[in-house]
């Protein structure tokens, strides 16, 4: 294993990898600034919802988030050229992760996968390949990179796709096809495949077949012979989603990064093949030259770089445990979790569950007994306003929120029931959330949530 | 209305077993229901509304021409008309309709502006003054059938009684000039929908594509029904009775505080609701609710409609007296119009498959 993991490969694949990433993050930086985003969704709110552990994140003033976001298109530029390679992607992780850790309500399982990338690129030596940073330091450049360098950015790519699809081994998905069911037929003016939206075999076909790519595509992707047929499901199945749902960068996301399982022979065929395609025969204009002939494992010591440091390896294995861990984190609360949320996040259940509901607070003054009811509505955004009906703790947040507004106003020691109808995968609604418990004295915690019901059906 | 029959059989022996073409169920024609909404509900509504315009512009020249009890009373019941036909179509206000909507009604009327407009008109000739545009010019809490009502019906802010003010002509002809933008807003809006003007009716038939896309007809016609039903629910309803505000009711509050028919107005969009619902969504998310669903969403949601004109129907006193005096009564209506808020918010919008409130930020 360890010589395995020391043999010398080509560094192609990590500098398309890097340069191709590096270019999506650019994008992506630049288009939410473009949609007006940064005012929308984080400068407007005048309430955030909090992570645990991160309540003290806030957002920056204006200027500064949209400084923030400029320090993002830079460092993705850098990172894409491999210039000032180490402080890009520290400063890229710190800044793009802050921007996620400023409400839940924006949190999507992407941008997750950015934060972790960027970080894990930080960790990796990327700039001693096709870099600037190479360029200028003689020091730095390699001809090779070892194995464990693509490896670890493979094994990352990989947690991603095989436990999107282990989650996806739920009833709802196989056996009722929801809610891709719900979805397709809401689609079924889409362009030549439209009508087919609204068979319900199709859903089924879909769930079915994409609950077996994502458990197989990351063993086709590391074998070589199925490793074409694999990049081109990839595209297929990310073209797919993207055009039929509003997912943004992702599908740019994984088909930019699944570039990093192939081998440097490979990439220079692919090149050729879209070179002569496009007319011209081309090469990634940061690529190096090709390796004249790899060198022996004898003589890998050459290389300069073998295994990681002791304190790199501890740091990439404890990167690589956290992230089995955090899926398999619902095992430890009662209930699905499609319906609790408890170990909802950052576990890669994507596109699992559509959710509608109807949420309100039915609030009571003690000292005069009136009681009312509050519906969420503006100042929280749109975003915020649907986020909130189905998430448990979005809804205790708010009633926390409620009561201190309440306190100020000068009504002390407020009752806040939340009344919570929430329609799961299409099913009729429920209450989520018990409206006996006065939410108000319920503080937030990580352990299980007594208040919250449990589904009849579920 | 549409067959509804779609594929049934497992999915695997559908593969195995049918062509392609001989796997397509009829599916629904969206854009048939999208057309039948637009024909029986927003079409017939409009019109409705540019009929009751020129009715209620016609008395009120006939008013200001001579104020009596009689005329008073005949351009009372026209105003009412107008209001009720306008409660009928409120809810269709699509992407390019919102300034009209504005112009047409906007609460409340600011009065003291409107008092200055009679004063300024009185220093100068009327014809000057309160010409179209000028009244075309003037924000929308000056005009439309909130000022009207304003002018038209007793009010604290009056000076004096309506016949004695009405007998200074400026009012008569701010009047009228009120009711002529009205009837030119309605006609506008008229035009907006239909090959005359902006051709919107064909834009809403055949934007059915994509029913999650925002733009979508569907899509929009939900989020418009669903927010109808939330500003009848929370803010005609909720804010007088104080259910949704502190728990203190404020009669003034109501929609319609000087003519005591805000009830009536608050029923004619709730039906206007139904309405549309029953023009085809009906059906819609019937076709789209699960095989062997034991009681179908859309029985839930006209029985729930019953159960809540049920309950505003023994509601016998103006909104703004039973909200004090009917305090039971009150709360009973609101329970039935909670219950029908979560079936069209959570469960017709999860059948749907659409976003209910708009934002254009991303998913997963």
């Amino acid at each position: 294993m360890r010589a395995w993991l020391a043999r010398p490969v080509d560094p192609l694949s990590l500098v398309v990898f890097r340069f191709a990433f590096g270019f999506v993050l650019l994008f992506g930086a630049v288009r939410f600034v473009a949609n007006g985003w940064v005012e929308s969704q984080l400068i407007a709110p005048d309430f955030h919802f909090t992570y645990p552990f991160f309540s003290w994140v806030r957002p920056l003033p204006g200027y500064v988030l949209y400084a923030v976001f400029a320090a993002q298109i830079a460092c993705a530029a850098l990172i894409a050229a491999g210039w000032h390679y180490r402080f890009a992607c520290v400063c890229f992780f710190v800044a793009f992760t802050y921007v996620e850790l400023i409400d839940q309500a924006t949190y999507l399982n992407h941008y997750y996968f950015v934060s972790l990338v960027a970080l894990l690129l930080a960790l990796l030596p990327l700039h001693r390949w096709g870099s600037i940073d190479a360029r200028r330091s003689r020091e730095k450049a390699e001809p090779f990179a070892p194995r464990w360098v693509p490896f670890a950015l493979q094994l990352q790519i990989a947690v991603v796709y095989f436990f999107a699809g282990l989650a996806k081994l739920n009833p709802d998905w196989l056996f009722r096809a929801q809610p891709l069911r719900v979805w397709l037929s809401a689609r079924s003016g889409f362009p030549l495949l439209g009508p087919l939206f609204d068979q319900e075999w199709t859903a089924f076909a879909m769930s079915w077949g994409g609950a077996v790519f994502d458990l197989a595509v990351p063993f086709l992707l590391f074998h070589r012979r199925s490793r074409p047929l694999a990049y081109l499901g990839v595209i297929g199945f990310h073209f797919m989603t993207g055009a039929l749902f509003p997912i943004g960068i992702f599908p740019w996301v994984m088909i930019a990064a699944t570039l990093v399982f192939f081998d440097g022979d490979d990439l220079r065929g692919l090149g050729r093949v879209v070179g002569r395609v496009a007319g011209r025969v081309g090469r990634t204009p940061s690529s190096p030259r090709a390796p004249t002939s790899l060198p022996s494992p004898a003589s890998r010591s050459l290389a300069g770089l073998g295994l990681p440091g002791r304190s790199l390896r501890f740091a990439l294995v404890g990167f690589l445990a956290i992230q089995i861990v955090l899926p398999l984190r619902h095992l430890a609360y009662p209930g699905p979790v499609l319906w609790t949320e408890e170990g909802f996040r950052f576990s890669w259940r994507v596109m699992l569950a559509e959710k509608t509901g109807t949420l309100y607070y039915s609030v009571t003054d003690p000292s005069t007994g009136r009681s009312w009811e509050a519906f969420p509505g503006a100042p929280l955004t749109p975003l915020q306003t649907k986020q909130m009906a189905f998430q448990p703790d979005m809804i205790l947040a708010y009633a926390h929120h409620l009561r201190d507004r309440l306190a100020a106003e000068g009504v002390a020691d407020p009752q806040i029931r939340a009344f919570a109808h929430v329609s799961l995968n299409g099913r009729p609604s429920e209450l989520l959330v018990d409206p006996e418990v006065d939410l108000a004295r319920v503080e937030r915690s990580l352990s299980p949530r007594r208040w919250v019901l449990h589904h009849p059906d579920l | 209305m549409q067959t509804v029959t779609g594929s049934r059989s497992p999915w695997a022996a559908a593969l195995l077993a049918c062509s392609l073409t001989g796997c397509l169920g009829p599916g629904f024609d969206r854009s048939a229901m999208l057309g039948q909404i637009f024909d029986t509900v927003i079409l017939p509504g409009n019109s409705a509304l540019t009929v009751a315009a020129g009715s209620l512009d016609a008395a009120a020249r006939g008013f200001a021409r001579s104020p009596s009890e009689e005329t008073l009373a005949a351009v009372r019941s026209e105003w009412y008309q107008a209001e009720i036909a306008w409660k009928r179509v409120e809810m269709f206000q699509f992407p390019g309709m919102l300034l009209i909507h504005n112009a047409i009604e906007t609460r409340p009327a600011r009065v003291a502006f409107i008092e200055g407009l009679v004063d300024s008109a009185a220093d100068s000739t009327a014809a000057e003054a309160l010409d179209a545009a000028t009244i075309e010019s003037l924000g929308s809490t000056s005009k439309g059938l909130g000022a009207i009502e304003y002018l038209i019906f007793e009010s604290p802010e009056h000076e004096a009684p309506i016949l004695e003010a009405f007998g200074a002509p400026a009012r008569g002809d701010l009047l009228v000039a009120l009711t002529g933008n009205l009837v030119s807003k309605t006609e506008e809006l008229q035009r907006f929908w239909t090959a005359e003007g902006q051709n919107y009716g064909q834009t809403f038939r055949e934007n059915d594509s994509e029913g999650a896309d925002i733009q979508s007809s569907i899509s929009l016609l939900a989020n418009r029904l669903i927010e109808m039903y939330e500003m009848v629910m929370q803010r005609k309803f909720g804010v007088p009775m104080g259910r949704t505000t502190d728990g203190v009711p404020d009669p003034e509050s109501v929609e319609s505080p000087l003519t005591g028919r805000s009830m009536d107005l608050l029923v004619a969009n709730l039906e206007s609701v139904l309405r549309t619902f029953d023009a085809g969504l009906d059906d819609y998310v019937d076709y789209l609710q699960d095989a062997g669903t034991e009681t179908s969403l859309s029985a839930n949601i006209h029985s729930q409609f019953a159960s809540v004109f049920e309950a505003l129907d023994r509601i016998e006193a103006p909104l703004e007296i039973a909200v004090v005096e009917d305090s039971a009564g009150v709360a009973a209506a609101y329970e039935e119009m909670r219950s029908l808020l979560v079936f069209l918010k959570t469960d017709m919008a999860a059948q749907l498959g659409i976003t209910v409130t708009f934002s254009d930020a991303d998913g997963d």
